[in-house]
């Protein structure tokens, strides 16, 4: 795959999904959830964007909503040189993008066979025959590591990380541009991650394939993504290259989700910032900076005036805050972990 | 994370065997199941094979009438002199024929619009659910009466009535059903792989959602069974002279005490085969692990 990789292949811009709170006979609507509110951010050919964010921060919402599974409220985004919108054929779009799932079982047909699902995406947009599409999804099979005589097996017969192999392969089957990895490895354990993420790294070194990778674990991002986008309760707060982000934050909430991770290094001590409370409801989102009820920097004009994302004149990373300056240096940076990308995962 | 990490660890236990052949040892497991598929098999062989079995021609006279059973005539005879193995033989053949044509019926018209309801919900599922609410709410064997009342009487048009009261049944299966698939993430792969929205119902959710329907089919025929025996019974099911068992207990009636036979063999049948239906029902319900909507109650009118 070639072709003009300064030209983004995904441009997703201020893409909101509001879903509707209903409440009494007439199903009245009494409020919306903020599910996914202003999102932009541009994804090159070949490159991997990870959108990491704790549950409720929309990060799936985005995904689904990019990929059409979910119709978002406003809007744009420009997939290569296709608009995506409502009237946007469905099929045109899955020729472009696909998307790996979190569940590895849950999102394969448990009544086909391992190649009768690979062969799936190829069947339902008319390509080849029967025979040319179970041809080409045992290669892929093969690709992503399963042998000829285990295609014929239903998806309850492989583990967790062959099937999510296998949903992999299914992805790859229209060779499309933008893959949307919705966190593919969570529900693996540790050494089959790095498994599955050492595959995609090498498929997308292969296939110049585009990945957004959905995920909340910071050192898998780190592990297989080139930039990061920090999401919280729907916005996106911080995004930039990944050693900027992980070596230098400058949003306190980024400050506060790196401080979480582990260094498996018991004599490496720092500072842990806990962040009070819970993420607060979607559906009346905090006015002005939307993690000000939880920051430990709050003051009285992150409850007024709601901060932008946009780039910053000292050559740091778009951030949305207030203060970023002013805990750029304060020392809490460092105290982020400055592990190369090694061990994957939590816990070893 | 300990929720995912428990469901990794369970995930490289050796391979489970095909689902398809798990279902099939966990429904001879059920003992039920077995006897009731075992009943059913020789019931159907009767029934196919009706003219080499029945020793005499269901509607003409073999002897005289009202005899008990004997060596000659096994179940012995009616008041007209027919033999009433023969006729409890070729009896099995209609009733049979009822039961898979008005579950069958049932479940072409009754799956896909179930289907259609669930996925697409909004005006489409309100319109279907409010008529399913209309059929549900009259008493099948009622609605059945008034079919067969508008349609006039005849096998064809019995089974026609009974199919038409059992789809409200399928509806509502297939509809729960689907909407239970609808967010799994194997049906939005499907639709992130552009699949049409009929593609979508009838290639991926539907097979999805056969077990349940399965086990719906088998209630369905055990129903139409008793239903249609009923409405014979009352004179509007199959005409005279045809052998159903419902007339047979009908007529039998007249006759309790010169040959109680006559009513207690056909309405054996009648209940072997519903026992039979019964546990082929309970045994698919083990094996699929569904306890499904409404578990089978069999001899329920739907």
């Amino acid at each position: 795959m070639t072709g003009d990789r300064t030209q983004p292949v995904l441009q997703v811009q201020h893409l909101v999904k509001h879903f509707p709170v209903r409440r009494g006979v007439f199903g009245k609507q009494v409020g919306a959830v903020h599910a996914v509110d202003d999102v932009t951010f541009d994804l090159y050919p070949g490159r991997s964007l990870g959108l990491v964010g704790e549950s409720g921060s929309g990060k799936t919402t985005t995904g689904r909503a990019i990929m059409r599974l979910i119709e978002p409220s406003s809007g744009t985004v420009q997939l290569g040189d296709l608009t995506v919108d409502r009237h946007t054929d469905r099929r045109r779009l899955a020729r472009d993008m696909s998307m790996v799932f979190q569940d590895p079982l849950g999102s394969l047909n448990p009544r086909l066979s391992a190649v009768a699902n690979v062969a799936e995406p190829l069947r339902v947009q008319g390509i080849g025959n029967a025979s040319e599409r179970r041809a080409r999804a045992t290669e892929l099979l093969g690709q992503v590591g399963l042998r000829a005589d285990q295609v014929e097996r239903v998806p309850a017969e492989f583990s967790g990380g062959q099937r999510q192999r296998i949903g992999i392969a299914r992805a790859l089957a229209l060779e499309p541009k933008v893959m949307i990895l919705d966190e593919p490895a969570s529900a693996l354990d540790v050494s089959v991650q790095a498994q599955v993420l050492n595959l995609l790294r090498r498929l997308q070194d292969d296939l110049g394939v585009a990945f957004l990778f959905i995920s909340h674990d910071l050192s898998v991002v780190r592990h297989l993504c080139e930039r990061v986008a920090v999401m919280y309760l729907g916005k996106i707060v911080e995004i930039g290259e990944r050693d900027q982000v992980y070596d230098h934050p400058l949003h306190p909430y980024t400050q506060a989700l790196l401080s979480a991770v582990p260094i498996p290094d018991p004599d490496l001590r720092r500072d842990r910032i806990v962040l009070a409370g819970d993420l607060p409801s979607p559906v009346n989102p905090p006015s002005g900076c939307r993690f000000r009820t939880r920051c430990p920097k709050a003051q009285a004009i992150c409850a007024e005036q709601e901060p932008e994302l946009k780039p910053r004149t000292d050559g740091g990373q778009p951030v949305a805050c207030h203060f970023a300056e002013d805990v750029a240096g304060d020392g809490l940076a460092g105290a982020a972990p400055t592990t190369t990308a090694g061990p994957i995962g939590g816990r070893p | 994370m300990t929720a995912t990490a428990t469901a990794a660890t369970a995930a490289p236990t050796p391979a489970p065997a095909r689902r398809r052949s798990t279902v099939w040892r966990k429904f001879l497991h059920s003992t039920p199941g077995v006897i009731g598929a075992v009943v059913l098999l020789l019931m159907a062989v009767v029934a196919i094979a009706a003219p080499l079995i029945a020793p005499f021609d269901p509607l003409t006279r073999a002897g005289s009438a009202l005899q008990g059973p004997n060596g000659q005539h096994w179940f012995g005879t009616d008041e007209l002199g027919r033999d009433l193995f023969s006729r409890v033989v070729y009896g099995a053949r209609l009733s049979l024929e009822t039961a898979a044509g008005a579950a069958a019926f049932a479940c072409i018209v009754g799956l896909p619009l179930g289907v259609i309801s669930g996925y697409l919900g909004g005006v489409v599922d309100a319109i279907v659910m409010r008529i399913t609410d209309f059929v549900l709410a009259v008493p099948g064997i009622l609605f059945a009466l008034v079919v067969v009342a508008i349609l006039g009487s005849g096998v064809l048009n019995l089974t026609l009535a009974i199919g038409i009261g059992a789809i409200p049944a399928f509806i509502r299966l297939a509809r729960a059903s689907t909407l239970s698939l609808r967010e799994r993430e194997y049906v939005l792969a499907a639709r992130s792989m552009g699949a049409s929205r009929s593609d979508v119902m009838f290639r991926t959710v539907t097979p999805n959602i056969m077990g349940p329907i399965i086990v719906q089919i088998i209630v369905t025929a055990s129903v139409a069974i008793l239903v249609a025996a009923a409405l014979s019974f009352i004179g509007l099911g199959t005409p005279p002279p045809a052998p159903s068992w419902g007339g047979m207990l009908q007529t039998s009636r007249s006759y309790l005490y010169q040959q109680i036979w006559y009513a207690v063999l056909p309405g054996v049948a009648l209940a072997i085969t519903i026992a039979a239906l019964d546990g082929v029902g309970r045994g698919m319900q083990t094996a699929l692990g569904t306890r499904g909507p409404g578990r089978a109650k069999v001899g329920g009118m739907g």
